[in-house]
């Protein structure tokens, strides 16, 4: 339930520009953990958005 | 160019590749030899859709999360990418405030007070001046030496008080005095001049009797208690006051102690008083 709350909150506070992804490169300091907008709040982020084959 | 901005010490910068769950297969085209996060949206593609994000689209963001770029990249990078990227860094502001602070008011380097123990340093805004001064404060009625500036009382410039002096650049010898002022008497002690402090009858509200408080002469300070009629103030009534006072009755002058029935003129009902005095003592 809190889980829930907490994402609504994020994006009532990102709006349409946030996500929650799991951070799958073993390199990252965020491997494993979810990460969106919101997790670099107060940061310059860039995101690209590709497909890979 | 994002490693780039990392090696140039731009960590407040972070870079997320966001693909489809669908086509991972390739993950190392994306993850070779840098650390950014990588993200695989679901199936449904929520996150492109919700982003309206196409193949090759990249966004930038602020500190804040607004969007200040959203451009296909299938024909290479922005020239000025960097440039804009460097100048949202720019913009962030030096604080964090997330910062763990004691709640104590605190005047910080820049001469302002903050509410926090972190001072400007979670963000929070100057409550004031560190130097504001209180001029209701009590205050003991000491010269007081603060910083090199003298100030009237033990409140130094709290209280608001202008400095009257200066202080303290110069040791003194043990016992010297200082009479510039007869009011204000200073003496050394232990190096440091210290104020003496001078109680005037007059100022203490004590009554002079049968008399009147005459202004002191210069080099002293109190005033000095006459009684009506010695006007040569050498506390004995006789016949030498009597002279003076009909000098100044015939020089149609005024001297308040020769005014011994305080009727704003000197004259031979002046005289007349005194004389019964002498002759008959003070009634």
């Amino acid at each position: 339930m809190n889980k829930y709350i907490l994402a609504f909150s994020l994006t009532l506070l990102f709006g349409q520009y946030d996500y929650s992804l799991e951070d799958i490169n073993a390199t990252s300091p965020f491997y494993g953990q979810n990460v969106g907008t919101s997790t670099f709040s107060g940061q310059v982020t860039l995101h690209y958005f590709g497909h890979y084959n | 160019m994002y490693e780039g901005l990392l090696n140039d010490g731009y960590n407040n910068v972070k870079l997320v590749g966001i693909g489809k769950a669908q086509h991972m297969s390739s993950l190392a085209n994306w993850t070779s030899s840098n650390d950014a996060s990588v993200c695989a949206d679901a199936s449904d593609n929520n996150t492109w859709s919700q982003w309206g994000a196409g193949q090759r689209e990249l966004f930038v963001l602020d500190h804040l999360g607004n969007v200040v770029l959203e451009q296909n990249i299938t024909s290479g990078l922005p020239s000025n990418l960097e440039e804009l990227i460097i100048q949202l860094l720019n913009e962030m502001p030096d604080c964090d405030p997330d910062l763990f602070c004691g709640e104590a008011i605190t005047c910080w380097d820049d001469g302002l007070l903050y509410p926090t123990t972190c001072g400007p340093e979670n963000c929070d805004e100057s409550i004031g001046l560190c130097s504001d001064c209180n001029p209701d404060l009590i205050c003991g009625g000491a010269l007081t030496c603060v910083n090199g500036l003298l100030y009237p009382t033990t409140c130094g410039p709290d209280n608001c008080d202008e400095p009257i002096d200066t202080c303290g650049d110069e040791e003194c010898v043990d016992g010297e005095v200082n009479n510039e002022n007869p009011c204000n008497p200073m003496e050394c002690y232990d190096g440091q001049w210290f104020e003496i402090v001078i109680d005037c009858a007059e100022q203490m509200g004590i009554p002079c009797g049968g008399g009147v408080y005459v202004s002191p002469p210069e080099g002293v300070c109190c005033s000095t208690c006459v009684q009506f009629g010695d006007v040569n103030g050498d506390n004995a009534l006789n016949v030498t006051d009597i002279v003076q006072i009909i000098n100044i009755i015939l020089s149609d002058g005024y001297n308040e102690v020769a005014d011994v029935n305080q009727d704003g003129g000197v004259n031979v009902v002046d005289v007349v008083v005194i004389v019964n005095i002498l002759l008959n003592g003070l009634p």
